[in-house]
């Protein structure tokens, strides 16, 4: 018996680093995935990628997180197509919005920040979770970050991110009548396509990724105390143990996925 | 194949409760397991169990975790008959004698719940860690309790677990470089021996808190946790404390609470 047998799952921003790999071990678990992201493309080759040895071929349904429009015909679709959900991983970000410094943050970033990070989990759970109280209840599983934690050199994405922890805990208190349970994973650093791009263009100034590879053999020039950086997979591992039943007893919960930082952080 | 095959683990406190449910979970996941407990009957109740579901290797040791000698001799006998350990449960743990009422505990009462949860936990690391320094890495689950981190009842009890929380991350901090992983779990509310017994003392008539999952957990909740952190599919998380608690809300005070 495989660990998410025949649940039907949401992953959004699922087509690639850690959701393409959430969308991966989710779909060798045995789920129905359905990969929810803006750019057809990417999603197309996604679907492809965590179809491969599964028992149910990944779909994707072409979403932007941004638009209350768009979410709603998500979860529509699903219901369609499958007349439940089981599983919704939250994971879609925009990231690389902040500059160096506040005061040269723009409104429009903000707002970026804010409408996809924070108001796209709000409206996935508003519109998922109907879905879910009719298949009897379900596990929302939001990737948050540890910048929601600690003292963020980015602003608008921590703000986001901790709004987006905030949400998910409050709706565990909505739904857990109706057997939801709601849980935040908060990666650390985690080497994906997108953060490398980003790092490329000089966007962190201040990130673990901009040092240089001799930098990264001291490690103290880590930001936690794992001897490496996480990679997709470790976060995926995390999102199958609070999708899966082996967490029944844990809601409202954050499971930091950060090697140990060595941050101050609060929670 | 199992997700601990050629595993080797230790789980203090396997006699009973959630370290018989972790050794059950080890064991069928394809580890080796020693059972360590004060208590050699409910230790030997865990062996039998194992032999007879799984047939993986077991042992046993009757083992006071307060004290150097017994566990040093615990450590020595997992590494003769299973081999090196990599994977440590620090789950013994007492609330015996404890009270609501911080001027009623005696003193023996407290220096006794700390020698078992607290001194227990850094006796086991501290001789378990160099054979797992030694075979390259390893991953120590420390059973700590929400009394740690939430509002508690009982100042002994919670004050060994809150030790608990921060040995865990000293250890997470020491020992990251070396590939050892440490992290802590925080049950709420768990269906064992211990609770029944603090239920029939009258201690509680009523749950402590309310959660959101309105009933305890059964040991084999937490002990899915334990596996998850024991496993590799864990291998970037340290330091981390994981609260199991049923989205715990609040203490019932006024129905606890002597008047």
């Amino acid at each position: 018996m495989k660990r998410l047998q025949d649940k039907v799952a949401i992953v959004t921003g699922g087509s690639e680093g850690i959701g393409l790999a959430i969308s991966c071990r989710f779909a060798r678990e045995g789920a129905q995935v359905i990969i929810a992201n803006r750019n057809a493309a990417n999603g197309l080759h996604a679907a492809q990628t965590a179809s491969e040895g599964a028992d149910h071929p990944a779909r994707f349904i072409a979403t932007d997180m941004a638009d209350p429009h768009s979410i709603a015909a998500l979860v529509a679709e699903v219901d369609k197509a499958f007349g439940r959900l089981d599983v919704m991983c939250i994971n879609h970000a925009v990231q690389g919005v902040d500059t160096r410094e506040i005061m040269d943050l723009s409104v429009e970033a903000w707002d970026l920040a804010m409408d996809v990070n924070a108001r796209g989990v709000f409206l996935m759970i508003k519109h998922g979770a109907p879905l879910m109280i009719r298949s009897g209840g379900g596990s929302i599983v939001t990737i948050a970050s540890v910048g929601a934690l600690s003292r963020s050199s980015q602003p608008a994405y921590a703000a986001s991110k901790a709004a987006a922890l905030a949400v998910t805990k409050s709706a565990a208190n909505h739904l857990a009548e109706y057997g939801i349970r709601a849980n935040v994973i908060c990666p650390s650093t985690i080497e994906t396509p997108a953060r490398s791009k980003i790092a490329t263009k000089g966007g962190f100034k201040n990130d673990v990724l901009n040092i240089t590879a001799a930098d990264r053999t001291g490690p103290r020039k880590l930001t936690h105390v794992l001897p490496r950086f996480g990679k997709p997979e470790d976060i995926a591992n995390a999102a199958l143990f609070l999708a899966s039943d082996e967490s029944s007893y844990m809601t409202a919960s954050n499971l930091p996925v950060d090697g140990g930082t060595l941050r101050h952080r609060m929670d | 194949m199992g997700r601990l095959d050629t595993r080797i683990a230790i789980v203090t406190g396997g006699g009973s409760g959630i370290g018989q449910a972790t050794a059950l979970r080890f064991a069928e996941e394809g580890a080796s397991v020693m059972i360590a407990d004060i208590n050699i009957t409910g230790a030997a109740e865990t062996r039998s169990m194992i032999e007879t579901r799984f047939g993986t290797p077991v042992a046993i040791h009757q083992t006071d975790v307060s004290q150097p000698d017994s566990v040093q001799a615990m450590v020595a006998e997992t590494v003769r008959v299973l081999g090196t350990p990599t994977i440590l449960v620090n789950n013994a743990g007492i609330a015996t004698g404890d009270s609501l009422q911080l001027h009623e505990v005696d003193p023996a009462v407290w220096d006794r719940i700390q020698a078992v949860n607290l001194r227990g936990p850094f006796l086991c690391c501290k001789y378990v860690i160099p054979r797992m320094m030694a075979a390259g890495g390893g991953s120590i689950i420390n059973i700590a309790s929400a009394a740690a981190v939430g509002m508690a009842p009982r100042a002994a009890y919670a004050a060994s677990k809150g030790g608990v929380v921060a040995l865990t991350r000293s250890i997470a901090f020491q020992y990251g470089g070396k590939n050892i992983r440490c992290n802590a779990i925080c049950p709420g509310a768990v269906e064992t021996a211990l609770a029944r017994q603090a239920r029939a003392s009258g201690t509680y008539k009523v749950p402590i808190v309310e959660a959101l999952i309105q009933r305890r957990a059964e040991p084999e909740e937490i002990a899915n946790a334990v596996l998850f952190l024991a496993s590799d599919e864990s291998a970037f998380i340290t330091s981390d404390v994981l609260l199991l608690d049923g989205g715990a809300l609040r203490l019932r005070k006024e129905e606890i609470l002597p008047d």
